[in-house]
């Protein structure tokens, strides 16, 4: 104020005594410093008004139109096979093209123009999806590369590219039920579910302040948005194993003008789920259309609705059914184990033909009195219920219940079936006699494998897994899923006495196994041809009763590598499991022990397809 | 600071005093104006604060040689330099580039220039040998106004056209300014201006005001209703609404260099020509505006210090009109950033990017020198 003053006073006297300028310049002089001093103090005034007063309102003002919180979410996980390489399920990134932010009196149709050229759709398409909309519209999903390309060289106003994760399973089909699928970035069916939390990783809020042209700039949180990554999954599935397993069950329904078929392999040493299989399986890529989404909760509950035919599900985990001679094994196992039986307690087959109750009973081969051993290898349901009898419904149930049957395994899989294994106390008359060959309960083909993966380990039960361990982004492990705590379920002699019994199925003379045994390898196994509810399998026009046919085995019979199990539902050609699904586990066998090092017998082989060797 | 630098020199060193304070005010501002202008071209990620600074170069070195040269020779170029520029002016309408549906730009050899920018003190030296040759020893009446009047008009008339409305309105700003300060009496200056002010509604009826002048004029008035909602409806209020943002999250201290998001986040339209100040607003607030205002203040108080000291009506008017041209920029330009008026392109002298308006205001710098040095001999 001083310099004002002091330069106002200097610039008068200054204008009197030497400019001779007159009174009246003077005058105006004034007016033109009272217009300088107004048109600054007006300025200034306005920026005191807004900087000084009025600024928490104007920030809050700009800031709600510059700024977003968007949600950014982690990628999710692989699922690998046991390789670790092969992926199974992938999270790629597509592109969509989307229009927002544009204020109303934007021109959209020059916006709509631009872009259907640049995407190859009508214009009047583009136009009516921007005008059904004030703030957002869809432009098209899923773009190439060249499409990407063309609209970031547009650079177009309003049209924005985001990206948007598309789960896709590399190898279709294979495996399909068992993986699973993702709806709305949630795991809805198989391993996608059961791991989801794992697979799905995290999400975080983040500010985002967005430049003139909505674009926008990440201002706070996260510093490695990779840290919300899902983890990746890896199984114990082995590639090629499942690739073989499915193919022969795919070209046994085939033959067979069978409804469907699903089997498990399974390392007997680890539980490791190797392979597993359900035809015909659905391809998650294609789940949505084939599979509907009024399915999208899982299978297990209403899985007798299944008659074999449903792609979408899991058989091998949801499929219930009375097991039948395959079951005569775990029949055995418990006389064994009770002390009640040995493999050459003898019984009787009644020529082929008696009575359980009321119901007439026939065998396929006609046995007189012979040891348990042979009941089991000839699979006679006369014999078998004698020894049932003798072996008492408490002795029965108690290892078919400590074997598993009667409550879920505990697979790492959603929707796992339990079976019906009715408490003792409620089996009446004839219950032991039916369930020493397999029926009067139900059980899942999980359940059969993992019983006799127990027996074949020696007597001690674990839980099979599908997947083996999560991994971060980087490749390092994050948890390892190991197969459970082991239990002992039947003694060391047990196991081996009934090893004994079911090599004979496959190994000996006339045993009902024999067509599984594969070329240059030993096996055991056992067959089961089950009947099925009529109502749900009979097909019209259909002269078979319907059956399904199982298969339970092992190999090789020395040191055993995998444990098998397949099923056949309502193959229409042949009769017996012998016929249907042993040639399946035959193949599957032949095929997968030399991709496990294990070479075959070289004097016993007729040079398998493989050759011997095989890689790790 | 004032007080001490324009005190000293009232004796014996005359002019230099507040020739001095002149420069260095002048030096400052340029100096803060291209810092300003390199933070609004890295937030653009551009680099056009380098150009600037070759036109600062250029626009001082013409504005040492205006102020040196003897006054008398611009005194009889000042027709040419008028009527070429007026000349510049029908050229620019006919072959001049049009960019944003207005045609301001003529380009000679690859360099392009406006020429409504070399008008204004042109037009100043006009009026000044005008006034300085018909001195009317009364006050001027009305009649003896309408040629001067008309030397307004002229080139107010073709920059309305271009359109750009305001440069119009500061060639008229300053026109008026030297008719004033010449002696107008009074009541036929009031009756000038109430004139222009009846004018301006037909003007708009007659759609001499472009429809997006208008737009913006109601953008104006619609930001001065208190309800936001009101706002909101109106996109292009958008422009002086962001700008207000800016300077308003500024505060008091400011955000400091390079720190304003609004600028980096460029939703600041024009950020490095008509809304400069408002990256400046932001980046320094209160404080650095004071500051801003107050460098400007003390260069037009100096300049009209020197312009009074000249002895002849000429270097006064010349001085006076120099002036009026960069503070009617100045004031037009802060006003319509601080939403005080409605959008007119303008740009903020020594601030804004652009070589014809930079080498412009300097040019007139240059000129109000001139008479104080020179002592307005002519």
């Amino acid at each position: 104020m001083t310099g004002l003053s002091s330069w106002w006073i200097r610039l008068k006297r200054q204008a009197d005594g030497e400019g001779g300028l007159r009174e009246s310049t003077m005058f105006r002089m004034t007016v033109v410093v009272g217009v300088l001093v107004v048109g600054f103090g007006w300025v200034l005034a306005r920026a005191a008004v807004y900087q000084v007063r009025d600024h928490e309102a104007i920030e809050r003002d700009g800031d709600r139109r510059i700024q977003d919180l968007v949600t950014v979410r982690g990628e999710r996980g692989r699922i690998l096979d046991r390789t670790g390489r092969g992926s199974l399920a992938v999270t790629a990134s597509s592109t969509s093209a989307v229009f927002y932010g544009a204020p109303l009196y934007v021109n959209r149709g020059e916006i709509a123009y631009s872009v259907a050229a640049a995407l190859g759709l009508r214009a009047e398409d583009v136009l009516a999806r921007l005008l059904t909309s004030e703030s957002f519209a869809l432009i098209k999903k899923g773009l190439t590369d060249t499409e990407v390309a063309t609209l970031r060289r547009l650079d177009l106003r309003f049209v924005h590219l985001v990206p948007e994760p598309s789960r896709l399973y590399a190898f279709g089909s294979v495996l399909g039920p068992v993986v699973g699928t993702v709806l709305d970035g949630r795991g809805n069916r198989g391993l996608e579910a059961f791991y989801d939390r794992d697979l799905r990783g995290d999400s975080s809020e983040m500010r985002v302040l967005r430049d003139a042209r909505r674009r926008g700039l990440i201002e706070s949180g996260l510093e490695r948005p990779e840290s919300l990554d899902g983890a990746d999954l890896v199984l114990n599935i082995h590639p090629q194993i499942q690739f073989h397993l499915e193919s022969e069950l795919e070209v046994k329904v085939e033959e067979e003008k069978a409804l469907g078929a699903m089997g498990v392999v399974l390392d007997p040493a680890t539980f490791e789920v190797l392979a597993m299989a359900s035809v015909p399986a659905m391809d998650p890529n294609e789940a949505g259309r084939v599979c509907g989404e009024h399915e999208a909760t899982d299978a297990g509950t209403t899985a007798t609705a299944d008659d074999g035919t449903n792609p979408c599900r899991n058989k091998v985990i949801s499929f219930v059914f009375e097991p039948g001679s395959v079951a005569k094994v775990f029949a055995l196992a418990a006389g064994l184990e009770s002390g009640r039986l040995r493999l050459d307690t003898p019984v009787d087959g009644h020529q082929g033909s008696c009575m359980v109750g009321h119901f007439p009973v026939t065998d396929a081969k006609k046995l007189g009195v012979v040891p348990v051993r042979d009941a089991i290898k000839y699979s006679s349901n006369c014999a078998m219920s004698e020894a049932g009898r003798i072996i008492g419904a408490e002795a029965l149930r108690g290892t078919l219940a400590r074997l598993g049957f009667g409550r879920a395994t505990g697979v790492d899989l959603p929707g796992e079936a339990a079976g019906v294994l009715r408490p003792a106390a409620r089996w009446r008359g004839t219950d032991v006699m039916v369930a020493a060959y397999g029926y009067s309960y139900s059980a899942t083909q999980m359940q059969i494998a993992t019983a006799l993966t127990a027996i074949v380990n020696d007597g001690v039960l674990r839980t099979p897994r599908v997947a083996r361990e999560l991994r971060d982004p980087d490749g390092r492990t994050l948890r390892t899923l190991g197969p459970g705590d082991p239990v002992r379920v039947l003694s060391s002699r047990t196991a081996a006495a009934v090893k004994e019994a079911m090599t004979a199925v496959v190994m000996e003379e006339g045993g009902t196994g024999v067509r599984g045994r594969p070329a240059g390898y030993t096996a055991a196994g056992k067959t089961g041809t089950a009947r099925l509810n009529r109502r749900t399998f009979a097909r019209p026009g259909s002269a078979t009763k319907p059956h399904i046919m199982t298969f339970a085995g092992f190999a090789p019979v020395e040191d055993p590598r995998l444990v098998v199990v397949v099923s056949v539902v309502a193959p229409q050609v042949h009769p017996y499991a012998g016929q249907v699904a042993a040639p399946v586990f035959r193949a599957v066998v032949e095929r997968s022990l030399p991709l496990l090092g294990v070479a075959p017998t070289p004097e016993r082989t007729t040079v398998g397809l493989e050759g011997p060797g095989g890689g790790q | 600071m004032s007080h001490s630098l324009l005190g000293h020199s009232a004796s014996t060193h005359r002019a230099g005093g507040s020739v001095f304070v002149a420069l260095v005010a002048l030096l400052v501002l340029l100096v803060v104006g291209l810092m300003n202008l390199r933070n609004a071209a890295l937030y653009a990620s551009e680099s056009f604060h380098q150009t600037q600074v070759l036109w600062v170069v250029i626009g001082l070195v013409l504005a040492a040689t205006v102020a040196l040269m003897d006054l008398r020779m611009f005194e009889r170029l000042t027709p040419v330099f008028y009527w070429g520029g007026v000349i510049l002016l029908l050229a620019v309408l006919l072959v001049g580039r049009e960019v944003n549906n207005a045609r301001r730009w003529i380009a000679v050899g690859g360099i392009a220039f406006q020429p409504s920018e070399f008008i204004k003190p042109a037009l100043v030296l006009m009026l000044a040998r005008f006034f300085h040759s018909e001195r009317s020893p009364e006050r001027y009446t009305l009649r003896t106004l309408l040629r001067p009047m008309g030397l307004v008009a002229l080139p107010a008339g073709l920059i309305l056209v271009e359109p750009d409305l305001g440069t119009t309105l500061v060639v008229m700003a300053v026109g008026f300014s030297v008719m004033f300060f010449e002696g107008v009496r009074l009541r036929s200056f009031l009756i000038l201006v109430g004139t222009i002010l009846l004018l301006l509604p037909i003007a708009w009826r007659l759609d001499l005001i472009q429809p997006y002048q208008k737009e913006r004029v109601r953008v104006w008035l619609a930001m001065k209703t208190p309800q936001p909602e009101g706002r909101k409806k109106l996109d292009k209020g958008m422009q002086p609404e962001q700008a207000l943002w800016a300077v308003g999250s500024g505060r008091i201290t400011g955000k400091g260099g390079l720190q304003g998001v609004q600028s980096r986040l460029k939703v600041l339209p024009e950020m490095h020509t008509d809304f400069i100040l408002a990256t400046f607003a932001e980046e320094r607030g209160f404080v650095g505006c004071v500051f801003l205002f107050l460098l400007y203040g003390v260069l037009f108080a100096a300049l009209l210090t020197v312009a009074v000291r000249a002895r002849e009506r000429f270097g006064v008017l010349v001085s006076v009109g120099a002036v009026a041209i960069v503070f009617w920029q100045m004031v037009f330009n802060a006003g319509m950033v601080l939403g005080l008026f409605p959008v007119v392109g303008l740009t903020m002298p020594f601030l804004s990017y652009g070589g014809s308006a930079t080498i412009s205001s300097l040019f007139a710098v240059g000129l109000a020198l001139n008479a104080g040095l020179h002592r307005g001999q002519v």
